[in-house]
Parts: structure tokens; C-alpha cells; sequence
């Protein structure tokens, strides 16, 4: 129900119940006032009858108390009758023309009660009857009574409540009708009001709505109204360009954060700013040094590209400040504004301008220009504008960055595959070297062993006397023949060693040996030349070392090595050999009491051709490869040699090897 | 009854050499210069032990031993490789032709005929040999 026809019903029913209740209480008011009035009317009459009659009663005169009932209910209109009873309760005086009603005569011997009138109320045929009781003087049952009739007093009252009935109705309907108007006035505006805001709430919003005439405080609720009504549509469509922004960036740091590439990049960045800050043009320029180069502008298609200078200079023009200040730079209008020199852009129509620099805390990468053919504040979008930046720079740093990234990966990638081709090329080479150098030198080997054997075999032959005598002189000298022929083919024998260790062809072919066995063949073998330098030679094996698998040959060349060496450095006292066996390894110490090594020559002992200097000439003959042979075989064979040495005092080479030599699985 | 030995040489020096040294112990000493010539030699004279070098021309000594092996006549004829080869392998490559053992160039003329004698059986020594 419209709430101007709720209020025209409530003033309507208030006023109707109003008047209803005012009416009822009158009429009953009216009736009671005229009641009153006629009892105490027939009261007073009844009174001043009694005193009238009392005397004509006293002498006894019928006719006259007669006479003045009837002149009395002749002058009363309303009187219907009158009788008079006496002291007896006999029937005195009446005003009944018909003679008196039966009715009434039971009711003659009645007791007077009291001394006041008494009223008493009748329902006769011819309407409501009143009648007064009043006891005459004289007593007993002396009285009088009056009827009145009540008929034309009921049709006044009536007659009054009918006028103020009228009269309330009369007044609800004035009340209905000013309800009606003050509703037309009030209500209408206000229903208007309600209709409209729920236009505007569920969105069918309209335009202001019309100013009533009349009511001022009608029309100042409708201004307020207004007021809010366009407040609120201005702050709608700033939040809604605020949730475009918003959605803008979001979709920018999305697109941009899936794409690695600075082209895929520039090109999502162009797309997201043109939908989300719908300018007419946008341009995008990466820094390379001093210079802007224009990459890519959008929507695209643009009329305003044609004529573009692809490349701008750092501090000309707006987005060269823009880049050179490290600061966004807004004009409101190119076309007065000094700091724009670009005339084509003038010229492509374009007026408002803003010039964001990319740079997101650190050097500016690039500079985003957008412009507007219409004027247009850009300012106002400034902390958008902004963020929209950083999130642009950031982008394009780290697309940048992982360009740079992968250009560098692939220079190395090159560098490592041309490096990996020349090592391929230098192995190869050194390969081929290595192998040219196994083949040198086995044919040194053999060419040069091939004179030896003339040279050793004759001079052996004429030593053992087997071609005829010789004198003693000639015995010397062939005997000095003989060794250096011998320490010679030594030396050949050590290089061919120790080149084929080097080259990695040395065969190590293990096999059970006795080792305490192999070790007392290589003592007797060095025996005599012991013996011809008058040193003891001392053999300790421990009991717990037995069999041992190993290179038998390569063990005693070892072993042959350092025993010669001993001898060979000890001029008197001993040499002395003690093998055992500790957790699996073997290990054979061959101590002398010899010259001894100084410490500082210690750590060379192993490398070749470092026979150590003794300061004394060169009277020990050797090759200086036999220790580097030594420690490259105990390598080869699992174990190694150590040395300790005391110059002057003597010297201890130890050999370990395993007990059991690994199958390496070549 | 003198132990026959073939040298199979083609050095004159050192063809020399063992000659000398091997009759002066009192061996028949028979001589070839190369692998074809020795193995006609072996098979004609049926020596007791062959001293065999491995680099000789015409076929080498590898080629020889295994020739040697092959013919029932001669299969359990002792031969000796004599050579300078000196490599990996050599020792092992020479016993797989078929050799019985190996003495390296340059000979050492002490020992040699020494070294000789083990390979051959206990009747073939040579009047000096085994004596000394």
C-alpha cells in the first residue's frame, strides 16, 4: 500500500473514531442533562401541587384539589395524569378524563415511603411514562401522583443526537479530505523519493529528481537528496576507474611476469596500458645509452606512428626529461608547452601528454609516453600511473637481465665447445706425440741395443780369455770397455722403464710368490758385490710374512734397486734388510750406514735424473732414474716407498706393497 | 755326440758372436739368416734347441715359431727367442708363437751359454757344457 494513501486511511480512521467517541459521550450527556431537567421539573411540581392541595385536603374539598390538578396538567404540556390518593389510600382527586385505569388501582394502597418524592418509570402503550410520588401533608397514605410522559422529551434527545452524529461525520470528512491533500503534499514527494532510491539502489538510477513547488522542507530534502545522489555517482565511478586500474595492473604483472622475453614484454605491457588507461596513443622506449629507441607503440595501427623519430636523446623533449629526471612529467597541453619539441606529435593532433620513466629504484631503462588527443589529466592518475611503472620496469629489467643471462650462457656454451674441441685436438695430438715417442723409443731401444750386443759380446769373449791370452794393461782397459758398456745399457734399459711407466704401459702380472724366498734370491745376487766393499749384510724377514701375490719380477727389481743403492752409498759398516707384515701391507726397510742424504735434497730423490749431489765428484755411477723406476712400480703395484735419511749417518728406504695386489679390473 | 743348435740370425756380428761363443763350449753350431732358410734348415738337420731372432727378414720370428710348431718332426724342438724387442708384450707375444723362453739382446757372454744349457735336455750338453 502507497504510503499516501496509508496516511490519507490513518488520519481518516483517527478523525472518524475521534468524532465517533465525541458524539456517543454528547448524546449521552444530552440525554442525562434533559433527563435531569424533566425529574427535577416533575419534582418541583409535584412539591408545589402537594402545598397547593394540601389545604383544599384539610377542609376536605374534592373538587377544588380537582380543579387544581387539572388546570395544573392543563398547563403542563408533558403531564399525562394526576391523581391524588388520601390518608386512607382511597382514590381523592384525578385528571383522567376516561375515568381511572384499572391498572392503577392496585396500586392505591401502597405505602408511602419517605417524606421526599419519589420517581418511578412506566412502559405504557402510549410511550415511557414518568411518574412522581410525593407524600401530602396530613400523612398515612396521603399523596399525589404526577405521570409524565416521556415521549416528545425522547424525540428532542434524538433529534440532538442526530444533529451532532451529522455534525461528526461532517467533521471526518473534513479530516478525511485535509488528510487527503496533506498527503498529495507530503507523501507524494516522499513515495516519489522512495521509488527512486530503489531505482538508484538496485542500479536503474535516473537522473535528479524534480523539485516539488511548494513545501520548502520537501524541496530541501530533495536537494539533499540530489546532492548525495551525485556524490554518490562520483564516487561509483572513481572507485569503478580505481577496480579498472587495479584489474589493469593486476593483468600487467600477470602477463608480464609469465613472458621472459623484452619483446613479449614491451608488447603485453602496451596491450594492458592501452586497456587500462585508454589513451589514444601509447609509446614505449628502451634507454641505450644517451638515446630513447622507440619499440613499440599501441593501439596498433595508430594514425599517430607515421611520422615517428624512432630514436630521442636523454633530456629532449617530455619523455627525454622524463628519462633525464628520473621523474614522470605531465603536460596538460603540448601545444603550450615549451618543454615538448617533438612536432610531430603537435602535429599528429595529439594534446595532453605524460611521460612515465621506467626505472623502479635504479638506472631508467626506458620511458612510457602516453597521449590524448582530447585534454585530459593525467596527473589525476598519478599513483596509478606510477605503479603501473614500476611494474613496467621491473618487467623489462628482468627481461633484460635474462637476455643478458642467456647471451652469456651461450658465449660460454661457445667458449666451453670450442675449448672442448681444441683439448679433443691437443689429446689427440699429444696422443699421437705419445705414441710416436713409444715407437722412438722402442726403435732407439732396439737399434741401440743391437751394437751394445757386439760391443759387450766381444768384450766378454776377450775377457773370458776364449780368443787367446792378453796382458794386464789390455785386461783393464777391457774391463773399462765392459762397464760403461754395461752402465750404457743401463741407462738405455731405465729410459725404456721409465718411459713406458709414463706412457702407461707398464704390465703389472701378479702371481703368488714366497716372498721371504724372493727376497733372499735378490740378497745372494748382491751378495759378492757386499761383500768386495767389506759391508755386512743383514737379512731379518719376520715369520708372519709368507706367500704374497704380486709382480714377482717388478718386486725384485725393486728390491735389486735399492740394495744396489745401499752398497753403492755405504763405504763401511752395514746394510741391513728387515721384512714383516702390518695389516696386510708388506713392508721391507733396506737401511745402510752410509753417507746419508741432507734434508734439503730429501723431497727429490724420487724424481729422475736427481742423483744427489755429494758434493764429492761423481764416483757413483747410475743412472738416476732407478729411484723415480722404484716409487713408479711400487705405485703400480699397490704400495710405495718411503725414506728417511740422517746425512753421514744413513739412509732407510721402505717398500710397501699390498699382500694381495687388487685386481683392478682392466 | 755333440748337441746341434740352429741360430736363426741375420746380424753378421751377432751370428758371429753366439757362434763363437757356443762352439768354444763345444756345441755344433748351423746357421740361417732367415726365418724361410731356417725353417728348411730346422727341418733338414732336426737340430736340439734353436735360437730364434725375432726381427730377421723374409718372415719374422713370430711367423717362424709358429711354422716350427706346426711341423710334428720339430714340435718339441726347444726354442729360444733371442732379441732386442723390448717392449710391453714382447715376452708374452714370443711365448705365444711358440717359444720356450726368451733371453734379451744385448747377450750377456758370462752367462749365455749357461742360460742355453736349461733348455736343453740333460744328454745334449756340449763337452764344456754344465762343467763350469
Amino acid at each position: 500500500m502507497r504510503l499516501h494513501t496509508r496516511i490519507v486511511l490513518l488520519i481518516f480512521a483517527i478523525v472518524t473514531l475521534l468524532s465517533a467517541s465525541l458524539s456517543l459521550l454528547s448524546t449521552r450527556v444530552v440525554q442525562a442533562v434533559m433527563e435531569d431537567g424533566i425529574e427535577s421539573n416533575a419534582t418541583l411540581l409535584s412539591r408545589m401541587l402537594a402545598d397547593h392541595i394540601a389545604d383544599s385536603m384539610v377542609r376536605d374539598k374534592p373538587l377544588a384539589v380537582r380543579g387544581i390538578i387539572r388546570d395544573a396538567a392543563g398547563q403542563m404540556e408533558d403531564v399525562a395524569y394526576i391523581y391524588v390518593v388520601d390518608s386512607r389510600g382511597g382514590l381523592y382527586a384525578h385528571t383522567f378524563e376516561g375515568g381511572f385505569p384499572r391498572a392503577l388501582a392496585a396500586r392505591l394502597n401502597e405505602p408511602v415511603q419517605g417524606l421526599s418524592p419519589r420517581l418511578t418509570r412506566f412502559s405504557t402503550a402510549d410511550g415511557p411514562l414518568l411518574e412522581v410520588t410525593s407524600p401530602l401533608i396530613g400523612g398515612m397514605q396521603a399523596r399525589i401522583h404526577i405521570g409524565i410522559d416521556q415521549t416528545s422529551m425522547f424525540k428532542r434527545i434524538r433529534r440532538t443526537q442526530g444533529l451532532i452524529l451529522s455534525l461528526a461525520f461532517g467533521i471526518a470528512v473534513i479530516g478525511g479530505v485535509t488528510g487527503l491533500l496533506t498527503s498529495r503534499r507530503f507523501a507524494r514527494p516522499l513515495g516519489q523519493m522512495a521509488e527512486y532510491m530503489q531505482d538508484f539502489g538496485s542500479g536503474k538510477s535516473r537522473g535528479e529528481i524534480a523539485l516539488p513547488t511548494g513545501s520548502r522542507d520537501i524541496a530541501d530534502m530533495v536537494q539533499a537528496f540530489n546532492r548525495m545522489v551525485t556524490g554518490r555517482q562520483t564516487l561509483e565511478a572513481s572507485m569503478q576507474q580505481r577496480t579498472q586500474e587495479l584489474a589493469g595492473l593486476n593483468e600487467l604483472g600477470r602477463r608480464v611476469s609469465a613472458s621472459l622475453s623484452v619483446k613479449q614484454v614491451i608488447e603485453a605491457t602496451l596491450e594492458e596500458v592501452v586497456r587500462s588507461v585508454s589513451p589514444d596513443i601509447a609509446f614505449l622506449f628502451l634507454r641505450e645509452g644517451e638515446s630513447l629507441v622507440l619499440q613499440g607503440s599501441a593501439p596498433a595501427g595508430s594514425e599517430f606512428l607515421h611520422d615517428e623519430t624512432p630514436v630521442h636523446c636523454v633530456g629532449e623533449c617530455l619523455c627525454g626529461i622524463a628519462a633525464g629526471e628520473r621523474k614522470p612529467v605531465y603536460s596538460g597541453d603540448i601545444l603550450t608547452d615549451a618543454r615538448c619539441t617533438w612536432s610531430e606529435c603537435k602535429e599528429a593532433g595529439l594534446r595532453s601528454y605524460a611521460a612515465l620513466p621506467l626505472h623502479g629504484g635504479s638506472e631508467v631503462v626506458g620511458v612510457l609516453g602516453l597521449g590524448s588527443v582530447q585534454i585530459r589529466d593525467f596527473a589525476a592518475q598519478d599513483t596509478f600511473l606510477e605503479a603501473l611503472s614500476i611494474e613496467i620496469s621491473i618487467a623489462l629489467r628482468n627481461a633484460l637481465l635474462h637476455e643478458q643471462v642467456q647471451s652469456h650462457a651461450a658465449e660460454l656454451e661457445d667458449r666451453v665447445a670450442k675449448r672442448t674441441a681444441d683439448l679433443a685436438i691437443a689429446k689427440n695430438r699429444a696422443e699421437e706425440s705419445d705414441r710416436l715417442k713409444s715407437a722412438f723409443l722402442a726403435t732407439m731401444s732396439h737399434e741401440l741395443r743391437t751394437p751394445l750386443n757386439s760391443v759387450i759380446g766381444f768384450t766378454g769373449i776377450l775377457l773370458q780369455g776364449l780368443a787367446g791370452p792378453f796382458n794386464e794393461e789390455q785386461a783393464k782397459q777391457l774391463g773399462m770397455v765392459k762397464n760403461s758398456a754395461r752402465h750404457l745399457l743401463e741407462l738405455i734399459n731405465d729410459v725404456l722403464d721409465i718411459s713406458k711407466i709414463e706412457a702407461g704401459q707398464l704390465e703389472v702380472v701378479p702371481e703368488q710368490f714366497d716372498m721371504p724366498e724372493t727376497v733372499m734370491a735378490v740378497v745372494n745376487g748382491v751378495g759378492p758385490l757386499a761383500e768386495g766393499k767389506g759391508l755386512t749384510l743383514l737379512v731379518d724377514v719376520s715369520s708372519h710374512v709368507g706367500a704374497v701375490f704380486s709382480d714377482k719380477r717388478r718386486v725384485e727389481q725393486i728390491l735389486l734397486n735399492l740394495l744396489n743403492n745401499a752398497i753403492k752409498f755405504t763405504d763401511k759398516g752395514e746394510v741391513r734388510i728387515e721384512c714383516e707384515a702390518v695389516r696386510g701391507q708388506i713392508v721391507t726397510r733396506i737401511s745402510d750406514t752410509g753417507i746419508g742424504i741432507r734434508p734439503e735434497d730429501l723431497p727429490g730423490v724420487f724424481e729422475p735424473f736427481r742423483q744427489v749431489d755429494t758434493g764429492l765428484d761423481r764416483r757413483h755411477e747410475g743412472t738416476g732414474l732407478g729411484l723415480a723406476i722404484c716409487r713408479k712400480l711400487a705405485g703400480a703395484l699397490g704400495g710405495g716407498i718411503e725414506v728417511e735419511s740422517k746425512l753421514g749417518v744413513g739412509s732407510t728406504f721402505a717398500l710397501t706393497i699390498p699382500e694381495r695386489r687388487q685386481e683392478t679390473g682392466e | 755326440m755333440k748337441a746341434k743348435i740352429l741360430i736363426i740370425e741375420d746380424n753378421e756380428q751377432n751370428m758371429y758372436l753366439m757362434t763363437f761363443i757356443l762352439e768354444c763350449k763345444g756345441y755344433d753350431v748351423l746357421q740361417a739368416r732367415d726365418g724361410r732358410e731356417g725353417i728348411e734348415a730346422a727341418q733338414k738337420t732336426a737340430p736340439d734347441l734353436i735360437l730364434l731372432d725375432i726381427q730377421i727378414p723374409v718372415m719374422d720370428g713370430y711367423a717362424v715359431a709358429r711354422e716350427l710348431r706346426r711341423c710334428a718332426a720339430l714340435s718339441r724342438v726347444p726354442i729360444v727367442a733371442v732379441t732386442s724387442y723390448a717392449m710391453v708384450g714382447d715376452r708374452e707375444r714370443t711365448i705365444e708363437a711358440g717359444c720356450n723362453g726368451y733371453i734379451e739382446k744385448p747377450i750377456n757372454p758370462d752367462t749365455f751359454a749357461a742360460e742355453i744349457i736349461r733348455f736343453l735336455a740333460p744328454g745334449d750338453a756340449g763337452n764344456g757344457g754344465g762343467t763350469e
